[in-house]
């Protein structure tokens, strides 16, 4: 069969190239414009991360004062939750493998699709903007308190403004893909055979509408107080500034869902294709998907025990927390169910899905000790915090983006990248990872407060530790971009289907042609029915 | 290769508007815990808004959604003219209500009520948070009956060039979806500042 | 058995039923997979079997999560009840957060930066803030409680041992957030007590200068018996005297005596001590001597100690006292220069004197000078004694303008 030019060719259409790709209105190019722009505010937050671990590797003042530190947490978090891990897999591999997963052309609204972008990079542009001007970056942290940052001299107008763009950004990707997985599937496509990396995207696309506004009304509030002073959350004027956290987490938790389940589902699409075998409970993941993002959009004020809420309200909060567990027990459950009896293939793609089952878990499991009302008092704010949603965020999204670019970019590409260096440089980043992240799980057992640019003397072990697994880390992460980008770029040409995938993306060519499908395919069998007949090796 | 889908169009718009309606929704949920707190200094509050203002721009709200409505089922019956006056016509009602609400909101800077001011900030914390409030939503719903009349105006253009016809009439619905959206969120507005007293 | 149960208890226990349920999980699920991979590899397990559905399974996936779950949801809570239940008759303490360090004021108006308690004493801290969140977090007791402006909250806990915990500032407040630190000190309940009673008001002028001529090393403050009599209570009280001729009578210590005592101790020795006092005339002024026994006739009301009012109101965690910068102007050289001021719209330079700090500790806002990372506080609690004695200290500090204009030369 001739192939079809790749989409990342230039097409005869007599379009420039600056033309033809920052104002394409292709779903797989606009992921790429994505996947670039959120991989390289990745480097810039890791950066940040790597510094702040420099700081902190002994008691005192070591590279920076105390400002200095305060405005680089903020920035990172900043940077991380809403430039990389808001967006990433849907923006990227969603934008991406959506619409051929549903035998879709393109989205519901490619020019919204394109919009969102944009405003992810005005958004970008705002956030640069904010460090070099007015009082200087911001210094509040990612959550933006108030009153603090109500009365901090430095420039969070326009940060929280870039946060208020990149809500809307959000939104419109979100309603892009509830629109399209209810108008776009092809034909014999039922909901019962969506592809579960489709329902996770489906249930994360209606916590992005449905949260997302709050926080962008929130964060403008913030602004509005800055310059006229309404005292919405001014205790002098009546205000309760306690009721900006209500506000704040009413998304923001959810905005945790809309991290995780994208990863989850690009985990149960990996799972059964690397076991040869159908997932176990098929409705339930999906289901459970559902139930994550009901649930999790009632839990926020987990994160406001200590605030001084009524006790009552922590009993309800508390026990809701431990409700959603629940689905995420069942994933995890049904996952390792799934290997039961399958014909197993260690490819990297299903290496990184195990290091992300056992680093999720981790994370998960630490969940349940905030979630608890009387240990979260112990832990609230202090490194255990930081060291649960590290393992949440970079051990369960981080983990579940490498592990979908080991599995689709050879797919994007048409090439593959080197499978014992990206194996190693699993090992490599899962020993890293737990070296850089468990110490801080002991430090906030320890007692030790986050946000703390100084700290005792009896810290200073575990800090050190902590530091020097961010040096393995970082090897780790150089080793898999550099193999992995080299690979897109350079690697040896791969066949259609390298892993043996059911689902759609895996029947039309790699690399991925200018239009998706010839003629709109027809589905007759679920996304996980594999024929025993093994498979090729793809490395 | 694209086939029009009005469906989705329409789906796509219904989600947006009710993320709109969940940005007001913060606001909302605002209100409602200081109304708990204070309702004296609201139902206080309440009193100094003139009901008079309030009443002639939810009716002319009203209208001009009964307005565009009338433009839509106009252009079904391929009375073209009909539909662009009718446009014409919410528009400008868009445009008395933003006046009216100008006129309003200098009467009360002007007796020295405004977010910050030193008149309000002598008074109790109840009322200083309600005419916060009044300023923020009725501020926020002035943008979008802003926001709304452009759209429309864009609609006025789209149906003169023919973009919009009577077969493929998606984007004025959907711009008549919003203005509706505007109406509505004015319907809850009115009684939460004048309706308190 | 009165005795409540402790929190810490509590809360530890929830702590090892949720690990022990969490490691027992997490070994299992990672145990299991990796034997499955084992076991399951394509090489040892070629064709992967077709398993039907089996629902039983399922249920028992939704079950077991769910049960675990609630059993760790309800020690938590009876952990996080045991926090909230406040013994009766707990000892009452109000703590003040402010940027960036601690108040806590005792029933009786002390005040002290340090949480000084009785042990076995259970003891409620009622939390609020003067400016941004902070959070009174005491790892050593388990609790934590966010300190917002604008609200009372409240935490309690019960020392069971002697000795000093670390209390943290737990929610970011700024640019201090670090080292908004402080101690509790348990100790004993006489310990405890003596602590509470002792210079109640502000007596540190004339005590800094019993400590500074040396006076202290023989004579107590307190009562207690040293190489001297003590100070404390002398006045008025019957002595029974030994001239140096040695004839002895007993007078009754008025203020004369103690003028002589300090002037000329050896004219007149107190029965039963040794004739060791060196003479202090030509060293302690007049008026030092008219503070000194000011304060031991009880006369002077004692004026306050300007810069104990300001360590004890956290102004130096944020100003200097040697022209450093910590978040805001230093102290170093304040009095006397020219400071900017806003009325409104209109700016105006004025020179800092009493007038103009009082008016900027009721209206930190009017400084308008340079860009300040920090806002400064509302003060307007301050007596005007203390406000005086602020002045004072902040006087001392000046800088001569001819030293000033050497040194920038
Ligand atoms: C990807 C993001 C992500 C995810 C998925 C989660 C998941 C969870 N989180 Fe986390 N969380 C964050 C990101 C995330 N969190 C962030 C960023 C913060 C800090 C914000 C800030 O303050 O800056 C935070 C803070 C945070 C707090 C507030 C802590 C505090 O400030 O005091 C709490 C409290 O309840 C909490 C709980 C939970 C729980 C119960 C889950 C659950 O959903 C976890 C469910 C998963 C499992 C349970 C593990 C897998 C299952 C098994 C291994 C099977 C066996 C399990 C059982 C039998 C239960 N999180
Ligand atoms: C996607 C989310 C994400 C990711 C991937 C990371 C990645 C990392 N983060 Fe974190 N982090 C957050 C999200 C994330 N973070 C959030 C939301 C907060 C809360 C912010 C707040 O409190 O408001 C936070 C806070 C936070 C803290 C707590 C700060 C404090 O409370 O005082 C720390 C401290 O160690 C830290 C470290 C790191 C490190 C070392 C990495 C590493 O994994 C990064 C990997 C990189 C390296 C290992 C090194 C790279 C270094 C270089 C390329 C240059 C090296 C230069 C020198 C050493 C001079 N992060
Ligand atoms: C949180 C930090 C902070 C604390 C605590 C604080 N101040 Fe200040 N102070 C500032 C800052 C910042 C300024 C600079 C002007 C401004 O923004 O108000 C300032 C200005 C001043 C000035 C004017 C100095 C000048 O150069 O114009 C005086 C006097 C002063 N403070 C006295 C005090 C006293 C007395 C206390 C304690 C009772 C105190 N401050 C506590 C932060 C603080
Ligand atoms: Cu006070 Cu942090
Ligand atoms: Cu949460």
């Amino acid at each position: 069969m001739p192939k079809h030019d790749a989409f990342y060719k230039p097409q005869e259409d007599g379009k420039g190239w600056i033309r033809s790709w920052l104002f394409t209105h292709d779903h797989k190019r606009i992921g790429v414009l994505y996947l670039y722009t959120i991989l390289a505010f990745f480097l810039v937050g890791m950066t940040l991360g790597g510094v702040i671990r420099f700081e902190l590797i002994r008691p005192g003042m070591n590279l920076m004062d105390a400002q200095t530190y305060n405005v680089l947490f903020t920035l990172h978090g900043v940077i991380m939750i809403f430039f990389v891990v808001i967006p990433s897999i849907p923006a990227t591999f969603g934008n991406i493998f959506l619409p051929i997963q549903l035998g879709a052309d393109d989205v519901s609204f490619p020019r919204i699709n394109l919009l969102s972008w944009w405003m992810y990079i005005f958004g970008a542009i705002l956030i640069v903007c904010s460090l070099f001007t007015g009082g200087g970056p911001p210094d509040t942290g990612w959550t933006f308190y108030v009153p603090f940052s109500e009365v901090t001299s430095t420039n969070v107008n326009l940060a929280v403004f870039a946060v208020f763009i990149l809500g809307f950004s959000s939104i419109f990707t979100g309603l892009n893909f509830v629109t399209t997985i209810h108008r776009l599937r092809c034909e014999g496509m039922t909901w019962t055979r969506l592809p579960l990396f489709v329902w996770s995207l489906y249930a994360t696309g209606w916590i992005q509408i449905l949260a997302t506004p709050v926080l962008a009304i929130t964060v403008l509030l913030v602004m509005v107080e800055r310059f006229m002073g309404v005292g919405m959350f001014d205790p002098s004027k009546g205000g309760d500034p306690l009721l900006y956290q209500h506000l704040f987490w009413i998304y923001s938790h959810p905005a945790v869902y809309i991290m995780i389940l994208p990863a989850m589902g690009v985990i149960s699409d990996i799972i059964p294709v690397f076991a040869r075998k159908n997932i176990f409970g098929y409705k339930m993941v999906a289901f459970s998907s559902l139930m994550i993002a009901f649930a999790g959009s009632l839990v926020w004020a987990h994160h406001m025990f200590t605030s001084g809420m009524s006790d009552f309200a922590v009993l309800v909060f508390s026990f809701l927390t431990f409700v959603v567990a629940i689905p995420s027990a069942i994933k995890v459950f049904n996952w390792v169910t799934t290997l039961y009896k399958g014909s197993i293939y260690t490819d990297p793609p299903f290496w990184f899905a195990l290091a992300f089952i056992f680093l999720f878990s981790v994370g998960g499991l630490t969940g349940l000790i905030l979630g608890s009302a009387g240990t979260d008092i112990y832990v609230h704010d202090t490194y255990f915090v930081v060291g649960h949603f590290h393992y949440v965020i970079f051990g369960g999204l981080g983990f579940g983006f490498f592990a979908a670019m080991h599995y689709w970019l050879p797919k994007i590409s048409g090439r593959m990248y080197n499978c014992k260096i990206a194996k190693w440089s699993c090992v490599i980043l899962f020993v890293g990872f737990n070296w850089l992240y468990f110490p801080m799980l002991l430090l906030g057992l320890q007692g030790m407060p986050r946000r703390y640019y100084d700290y005792l003397p009896e810290f200073e072990p575990l800090q050190y530790a902590s530091t020097l697994g961010s040096w393995v880390l970082l090897a780790g992460l150089l080793i898999m971009f550099v193999n992995i980008l080299y690979g897109t770029w350079k690697g040896k040409p791969v066949e259609d289907n390298p892993w043996g995938g059911e689902t759609l993306e895996w029947k039309i060519q790699a690399p991925l042609p200018h239009e998706n499908f010839e003629e709109e395919p027809t589905v007759t069998a679920g996304p996980y029915e594999f024929s025993d007949r093994g498979r090729g090796n793809a490395c | 290769m694209h086939a029009k889908d009005p469906e989705a169009a329409k789906l796509g718009m219904w989600l947006f508007l009710f993320t709109e309606i969940l940005l007001f929704g913060g606001l909302f949920l605002l209100y409602a815990s200081y109304l708990y707190r204070f309702p004296d200094e609201f139902h206080v509050g309440g009193k100094q808004l003139s009901l008079i203002y309030g009443t002639v721009n939810t009716a002319i709200l009203l209208i001009s959604s009964w307005a565009v409505a009338m433009s839509i089922s106009a252009l079904h019956r391929n009375r073209d003219s009909l539909s662009r006056k009718m446009l014409l016509l919410t528009i400008g009602l868009g445009l008395v209500f933003l006046v009216n609400k100008a006129f309003e909101w200098h009467g009360k800077i002007a007796a020295g009520i405004y977010p910050d001011s030193p008149v309000l900030n002598t008074k109790p914390d109840g009322e200083v948070l309600f005419f916060g409030l009044y300023y923020l939503m009725t501020g926020l719903h002035g943008i979008h009956v802003l926001i709304g009349c452009c759209l429309l105006l864009f609609a006025y253009w789209w149906l003169r060039i023919g973009k919009i016809h009577r077969t493929d009439y998606a984007l004025l619905e959907n711009v008549g979806l919003y203005w509706h959206l505007v109406d509505l969120i004015w319907v809850f507005l009115f009684p939460l500042f004048y309706l308190i007293a | 058995m009165n005795q409540p149960i402790n929190p810490v208890q509590q809360v530890d226990f929830a702590f090892y039923v949720i690990f022990g349920i969490s490691i027992v999980l997490l070994f299992g699920i990672t145990l299991i997979a990796l034997f499955m991979v084992y076991r399951y590899h394509h090489e040892r397990h070629p064709k992967p079997e077709k398993l039907k559905d089996n629902v039983w399974l399922e249920v028992v996936w939704i079950l077991l999560p769910s049960l675990l779950v609630m059993a760790m949801f309800y020690y938590g809570w009876i952990g996080f009840k045991a926090l909230r239940s406040v013994p009766e008759g707990a000892m009452q303490v109000d703590v003040v957060g402010r940027m960036f360090d601690w108040s806590f004021e005792y029933p009786d108006g002390k005040r002290s930066n340090v949480l000084y308690v009785p042990v076995d004493t259970p003891v409620r801290l009622n939390i609020t803030s003067d400016d941004v969140i902070h959070s009174l977090y005491i790892p050593a007791f388990r609790i934590k409680m966010d300190a917002v402006p604008g609200m009372d909250t409240y935490a309690w806990f019960q020392p069971t041992e002697l000795g000093s915990f670390d209390i943290l500032c737990s929610e970011y407040c700024g640019i201090q957030h670090a080292n908004m630190l402080s101690t509790v000190e348990v100790v004993s309940r006489a310990d405890f007590d003596e602590w509470l009673n002792s210079s109640t008001k502000a007596q540190q002028n004339a005590v800094a200068l019993f400590e500074n001529y040396g006076c202290t090393s023989c004579h107590s403050l307190d009562g207690s018996r040293g190489s001297g009599p003590s100070l404390l209570n002398l006045y008025g009280t019957k002595h029974v005297v030994v001239t140096p001729d040695g004839t002895e009578k007993t007078i009754v210590v008025d203020k004369q005596y103690l003028r002589e005592a300090i002037y000329d101790p050896n004219k007149l020795i107190t029965k039963g001590y040794p004739a060791v006092m060196p003479s202090y005339k030509g060293q302690i002024s007049e008026e030092e001597l008219a503070v000194m026994i000011g304060w031991m006739t009880g006369e002077i009301e004692e004026k306050p100690d300007g810069k104990a009012v300001m360590e004890n109101n956290g102004c130096l965690s944020c100003h200097s006292t040697d022209g450093s910068i910590i978040v805001a102007p230093s102290f170093k050289g304040l009095w006397g220069r020219d400071v900017v001021l806003t009325q409104g719209e209109t700016k105006v330079s004025k020179k800092f004197d009493a007038k103009v700090f009082e008016n900027i500790l009721r209206h930190p806002e009017i400084v308008k000078e340079g860009d300040w990372n920090v806002m400064m506080p509302v003060y307007d609690s301050f007596t005007p004694e203390e406000i005086e004695a602020m002045a004072e200290y902040l006087k001392t500090l000046a800088v001569d303008e001819e030293e000033q204009n050497r040194e920038n030369q």
